[in-house]
């Protein structure tokens, strides 16, 4: 074919830009580390990276959620050990009590220890946490139990969504642990106690023993309620945490290119480049000898 | 036949010989000139009558042109402009959906769940309620961004194309005129090649216009149609024109100058118009509706989902989104008006029962990111998106191809056109040569006729 002086200027020309834009693209990618910079560089993946993108933050998410809701948990579970402790010092007093004839002085001292006991397993009810109170279900914003031992709050489950569809409930009943909802009223059972002691009435001071057993048992099952809740979102946690890896290293295949990777190829188009450009001198050269031949 | 023959065969030869160089020196001189076409001098022997003299003429020069090679130049230069303007208006709109590059909607879309989560463990923290408020505004306000920014494109592809179809009616205009000066030239006994030069190339930029087809009517007038209605006939020009159908889709007409129009908006197909309307009335249109039908997907979902839940004071049925649609969903989501300023309506709730601190609702909410709500139920909201994104890629992707393949051909095209019509120096030079030595050879005949005379007259 014929060639036009034109036609091998454009040639040079598309060339250069060609090994041009192969470079930059290159550079691009070693520079930023992504392999794929706008969605048009590989749009299936583009895609996938959202979905995988999107996969990260809602694991991140439920991560979140459980760290912000153990620790109420937690509390919980630490709390009604203490109450425990409080109906376990009760069914001690009562059995003390039953067992053998009282003086006025002795009588009176139990009767102030069983008064504050029950203090303080009021204290320990109404409990707060980092979102209100623990034990009122979802009436968090005021104490569910008045200093008689009325309850306030309800029994409804506050729960929280900690996997993809995995919601579980996060609160602990204070109803069930600490009312008749769990099957013994436990702050009237202790008023009938300090009536009991009161009246030196031993009947009933023998029937609370059982009453303060039933609920120690009682506050013990809400205990152990809590205590498999923090084992389910550990569990949650450490399932995320590796799903999170996973999900990064799927979103890195899918994206981001290996930076060894990228300095060859920016490399290999470096040389392409210099090539192309080594070329057009050439070609250049050759047009201008050709018109100095003929000076 | 003698001596003074001679002379006139000198003389002969050397004006065939100075055309020659006269000729190789406007190749030279025109190398790099757009639209010139490499000249041959054409010579041929001096007939005069039945007797041979052996003189030599000039014949005129001959124009180095191949029409089947243009039209195809100017067809490739039409897809090649095409697919330029479209790979253009395409890098726009995927500049609006690079999530990659921070922008995009996944962000404010994640962020939007994100906060319904956040909402679920703490429904009762005001923070967490304005926060859920923040990201919901946020998330339409992006939207509506976005919304905004393919319609300003839109309304700039338009601009685009009307400033090109002034383009073509100038080049039309002047490529009439010049059709009629080729025709004095002509029949004043000219060549008229500068002229054929100058009204090639313009067609060459009418054809990166837009698709044409050109003829050559017996006069060697030039009569060109563009997009199938004729545009140039002879000396006459018709205009183009750009406007809008009722329904706001590009409309392109050619104007006749007896007032007449035709609408050839469908056969525009090539050109930078064909490629402009391309991505305005099918790429921004598609994804126009894809973004509306994500708004209105997402923001149905979340409404229903949060009236069916109450706010801190007892009362449902609020929706969180304003919505119409799905037609202009997108540039019309906003946050309901009801919500604004009022973070304890937030439905967190599922009832009254479980306030303040009961937070089905608000998981329900946050769960709605995992749930096929969009794209007729099929697809999730992420889903959704990064089918759009995927869809923009994927246009944008075939639209860099094509530039590049139809780049190609086109400088295939021109090359071929070159290799008939451009101008080769080495050839030039060549030429130069030959032409210098012939002068030289003819200047000797001339001396050598000169002095066998002068020796002649000198014996008489």
């Amino acid at each position: 074919m014929r060639i036009a002086d034109t036609t091998r200027f454009r040639n040079i020309q598309d060339q250069v830009t060609r090994a041009q834009s192969a470079h930059a693209d290159a550079a691009r990618q070693a520079s930023s580390g992504l392999r794929v910079g706008a969605p048009s560089d590989d749009p299936v993946a583009a895609a996938q990276a959202l979905r995988v993108a999107h996969s990260m933050a809602r694991t991140a998410t439920f991560r979140s959620t459980i760290g912000s809701v153990r620790g109420d948990v937690e509390l919980a579970e630490s709390t009604l050990a203490g109450a425990e402790d409080v109906m376990q010092r009760l069914h001690d007093i009562a059995l003390g009590a039953s067992s053998g004839t009282l003086d006025p002085k002795e009588q009176a001292a139990m009767a102030t220890e069983v008064a504050q006991l029950k203090e303080q397993l009021v204290a320990f009810a109404n409990q707060k946490g980092s979102m209100g109170y623990l034990f009122g279900g979802t009436k968090t914003q005021a104490a569910p139990f008045s200093p008689s031992g009325g309850f306030t709050g309800d029994d409804l489950d506050r729960t929280a969504e900690v996997g993809h569809g995995v919601v579980m409930t996060v609160s602990t009943s204070g109803a069930k642990a600490f009312t008749a909802a769990g099957g013994r009223d436990l702050f009237s059972d202790i008023d009938a106690l300090y009536t009991a002691i009161n009246a030196d009435d031993k009947a009933n001071m023998l029937a609370s023993v059982n009453r303060m057993d039933e609920g120690g048992r009682q506050i013990l099952a809400a205990r152990a309620d809590a205590g498999i809740k923090v084992a389910r979102l550990d569990a949650a946690d450490a399932t995320h945490e590796q799903a999170s890896v996973t999900l990064a290293t799927q979103r890195h295949g899918l994206v981001e290119i290996d930076p060894a990777q990228a300095y060859s190829n920016l490399a290999q188009m470096q040389q392409q480049l210099e090539a192309a450009v080594a070329v057009s001198k050439n070609l250049i050269d050759t047009l201008a000898s050709t018109t100095a031949a003929l000076r | 036949m003698g001596i003074t023959n001679l002379l006139g065969l000198a003389r002969d030869a050397l004006t065939a010989q100075g055309f020659g160089l006269d000729v190789t020196g406007q190749n030279i001189a025109n190398a790099s000139t757009p639209g010139y076409v490499k000249r041959t001098a054409m010579l041929e022997t001096r007939a005069v009558g039945t007797v041979t003299y052996g003189g030599v003429q000039t014949a005129g020069i001959a124009r180095s042109v191949d029409h089947f090679l243009d039209a195809r130049a100017y067809e490739a230069g039409s897809f090649s402009a095409s697919a330029k303007s479209r790979d253009g208006a395409l890098t726009q709109v995927e500049g609006l959906f690079n999530d990659t590059a921070g922008s995009g909607l996944s962000d404010s879309l994640e962020a939007l769940f994100g906060s319904f989560s956040a909402l679920a463990t703490n429904p009762n923290d005001p923070t967490a309620r304005a926060a859920t408020l923040t990201s919901a505004d946020n998330f339409a306000a992006r939207v509506r961004q976005t919304s905004g920014q393919l319609l300003t494109q839109r309304q700039d592809l338009l601009t685009q194309a009307q400033a090109t179809a002034s383009q073509v009616t100038d080049l039309a205009s002047r490529i009439a005129k010049l059709n009629a000066k080729v025709s004095e030239a002509e029949v004043a006994g000219a060549d008229g090649s500068d002229l054929k030069d100058q009204r090639d190339n313009l067609v060459g930029e009418l054809a990166e216009k837009i698709n044409i087809h050109v003829f050559t009517d017996g006069g060697g007038k030039l009569v060109i149609a563009a997009a199938g209605a004729t545009l140039v006939e002879g000396n006459n020009a018709a205009g183009l024109t750009v406007g809008t159908s009722p329904s706001g889709a590009m409309q392109i007409l050619v104007q006749r100058s007896n007032g007449t129009t035709f609408d050839v908006t469908a056969q525009t197909t090539a050109g930078t118009l064909g490629g402009l309307r391309e991505a305005r009335e099918t790429d921004l249109v598609a994804v126009s509706q894809k973004l509306d039908q994500f708004a209105y997907d997402v923001a149905t979902a979340v409404n229903a989902r949060h009236a069916a839940g109450v706010g801190l004071d007892g009362l449902g049925s609020r929706a969180l989104f304003t919505v119409a649609g799905p037609t202009g969903a997108a540039a019309g989501i906003a946050l309901n008006a009801t919500m604004v300023g009022h973070p304890e309506y937030v439905a967190a709730a599922a009832s009254a029962a479980e306030l303040p601190s009961g937070s089905t609702n608000a998981i329900a909410l946050a769960r709605l990111a995992d749930g096929n709500v969009a794209t007729g139920n099929t697809r999730t909201p992420i889903e959704a998106y990064s089918d759009l994104v995927g869809d923009i890629g994927q246009r944008k992707m075939s639209s860099a191809q094509n530039v590049n393949l139809r780049g190609a051909i086109y400088s295939q095209a021109q090359s071929m056109r070159e290799s008939t019509s451009g101008v080769s120096m080495d050839e030039e030079l060549i030429s130069l040569s030959r032409y210098q030595r012939a002068y030289e050879a003819a200047s000797k005949l001339f001396r050598t006729a000169d002095e066998l005379l002068a020796n002649l007259i000198r014996e008489i």
